[in-house]
């Protein structure tokens, strides 16, 4: 919608019937202001509403997806028999399990060594009788010179040479002692040798040099350099505590709780979409009523609600505990997982599904409505913005349009207040005048 | 020189101006007004008269103006208003 342009531009067009023009053009204006203020509203309530509606469809797909985590995953917990022995998690188990660790003879330690005798000066006393030394880390070899050859000189290089190791003064009574820490657990060697061309002595003390890991599972004995145990079990990672001479049982098992709290999740969020979707719908109907989103969606929580399976004990949404009453709001009754039968904790699984299949399904389907940058919903909103924006763009050209005509009001009555001033001037003379005449004519001014 | 009836003539034209609000013409005849007067013609009542009813026009279209400006300004600003909030809308919602 858009005004004929003013014909009047300014002062000097007095001639015209300028009164009458504003007033039509002023209510000319006021019929696509009240439009435009109108559907603008509208605009702007459609926006939210759908936004709504998005942030619905994304919680709800999010459950579902939430849902088919957990059913791939079976539901699996883990657990220990010794805690403090051995912690043990889920890294993504699929199937239900028990294992045994018989023992643990060892438990991985970072060797740890330091010098044999202590110095008098750290920063003064020599170190090495010539100042070659070469350190020696498992099976490499790190030969250096130092220049000052003294502990702290000693120090700084080996930690400048990225063998692995941390070295570090010790300060007592009885003199400074370099400590040298291997970075990671395991059974190596670390050696410090003074003059490796000459006399070549070892100058740290060999008394730890590192353990690894030793323990038998299930009657396999396994040896690493690692307390931590992520590849020999699929989808079990465990971290050995201490050392145990009676067994650990380490067990992954379907844990109920998680398949009742991802359920009622799910139907939370459904309730939610569905309140959002029904708020649009019906006599009631807000300012999404008919929208092609409020339908799809509509005919989406339909195809959910009614997802059925010809499989095992679990056929639809019902057989988990989830039922829908008058109004249609989804309700959960946890007791119902508690009360399946193992094999119906298996079919539930089945009936939950995947990403691809199953109830977890349709998070593909909800997602297409929420995805933030080419969903349904966006796009949809992206329509409703270019309209604010023509909108926007009427109201700045009719604004401009006002303010000329205010300028143009504003200079009439200037105008018109001048005359009336010149003309009441006038008027005061000819008064005067004609009260003189009187006086002449009839002695009396009348 | 003017004629007798300049002024009345003058005042006449006034009235016209004013009742057709073109304040172009009613400031040419309020000019002649003043010429005919300065000149000397003598007013009558009827020049009085004229007088009288082109002020009072002329009230009038001030006061009409006055509150075509005041509901122009009115609608101005409830437009100014409304159009401003609707600026800066996230479209995520």
């Amino acid at each position: 919608m858009s005004l004929s342009p003013l014909t009047f531009s300014g002062v000097s067009k007095f001639s015209q019937d300028f009164g009458t023009i504003m007033d039509r053009a002023v209510k000319i204006a006021q019929i696509p202001i009240q439009q435009m203020q109108n559907r603008d509203a509208d605009i702007l309530q459609q926006k939210s509403l759908l936004g709504g509606l998005s942030a619905g469809a994304a919680g709800l797909a999010s459950s579902l997806r939430a849902l088919g985590d957990t059913a791939t995953g079976r539901a699996l917990a883990s657990s220990s028999s010794k805690p403090a022995v051995i912690s043990v998690a889920n890294s993504g188990a699929t199937v239900a399990a028990a294992y045994t660790i018989d023992s643990v003879t060892s438990i991985a330690s970072a060797a740890s060594e330091r010098s044999v005798t202590g110095y008098t000066d750290s920063a003064a006393t020599a170190v090495g009788s010539t100042g070659d030394f070469k350190l020696v880390v498992g099976g490499a070899d790190y030969t250096f010179h130092l220049a000052n050859n003294n502990l702290v000189g000693l120090r700084d290089k080996i930690n400048t040479l990225g063998a692995g190791v941390t070295a570090s003064i010790l300060t007592t009574a009885d003199g400074n002692y370099l400590s040298v820490s291997a970075s990671s657990s395991g059974e190596t060697t670390l050696a410090l040798y003074d003059d490796p061309a000459g006399a070549n002595t070892n100058l740290i003390t060999g008394t730890n040099q590192g353990t690894d890991l030793e323990f038998s599972l299930n009657g396999i004995p396994v040896h690493q350099s690692r307390n931590l145990v992520n590849s020999v079990i699929p989808g079990l990672t465990f971290t050995v505590l201490e050392e145990s001479e009676t067994a650990v049982q380490l067990s992954l098992s379907t844990d109920r709780s998680q398949l009742t709290s991802a359920l009622s999740a799910f139907v939370a969020n459904l309730n939610s979409l569905r309140g959002s979707v029904s708020a649009q719908v019906g006599p009631a109907a807000g300012l999404l009523s008919g929208n092609f989103v409020v339908r799809q969606l509509g005919s989406q929580l339909r195809n959910l609600a009614s997802l059925r399976s010809s499989q095992g004990e679990i056929n639809s949404l019902t057989d988990l505990g989830i039922t829908f009453n008058n109004s249609g709001k989804a309700e959960f009754d946890p007791a119902k997982i508690g009360a399946l039968t193992e094999n119906g904790v298996s079919d539930a699984f089945t009936f939950l599904g995947d990403s691809s299949s199953g109830l977890s399904g349709f998070a593909k389907t909800f997602e297409q409505f929420s995805e933030p940058v080419a969903g349904l919903i966006k796009l949809e909103q992206q329509g409703l913005d270019r309209m604010d924006k023509s909108l926007q763009r009427q109201v700045e050209a009719l604004n401009e349009r006002i303010a000329v005509m205010q300028r143009g009001l504003s200079l009439k009555l200037q105008h018109a207040d001048a005359l009336l001033a010149q003309l009441e001037s006038q008027q005061n003379t000819i008064n005067a005048s004609l009260q003189g005449l009187n006086v002449v004519l009839y002695g009396k001014q009348t | 020189m003017n004629t007798p009836n300049a002024l009345e003539e003058a005042s006449t034209h006034a009235v016209a101006a004013a009742q057709l609000k073109d304040l172009e013409a009613l400031a040419d005849a309020l000019e002649m007004r003043s010429h005919a007067l300065e000149a000397g013609d003598l007013p009558t009542v009827g020049v009085h008269a004229a007088g009288e009813l082109t002020a009072h026009l002329l009230r009038d279209l001030i006061r009409e103006t006055t509150i075509e400006s005041a509901r122009l300004r009115q609608v101005g600003d409830a437009f100014g208003r409304d159009a401003g909030a609707s600026i800066g809308i996230d479209s995520t919602g």
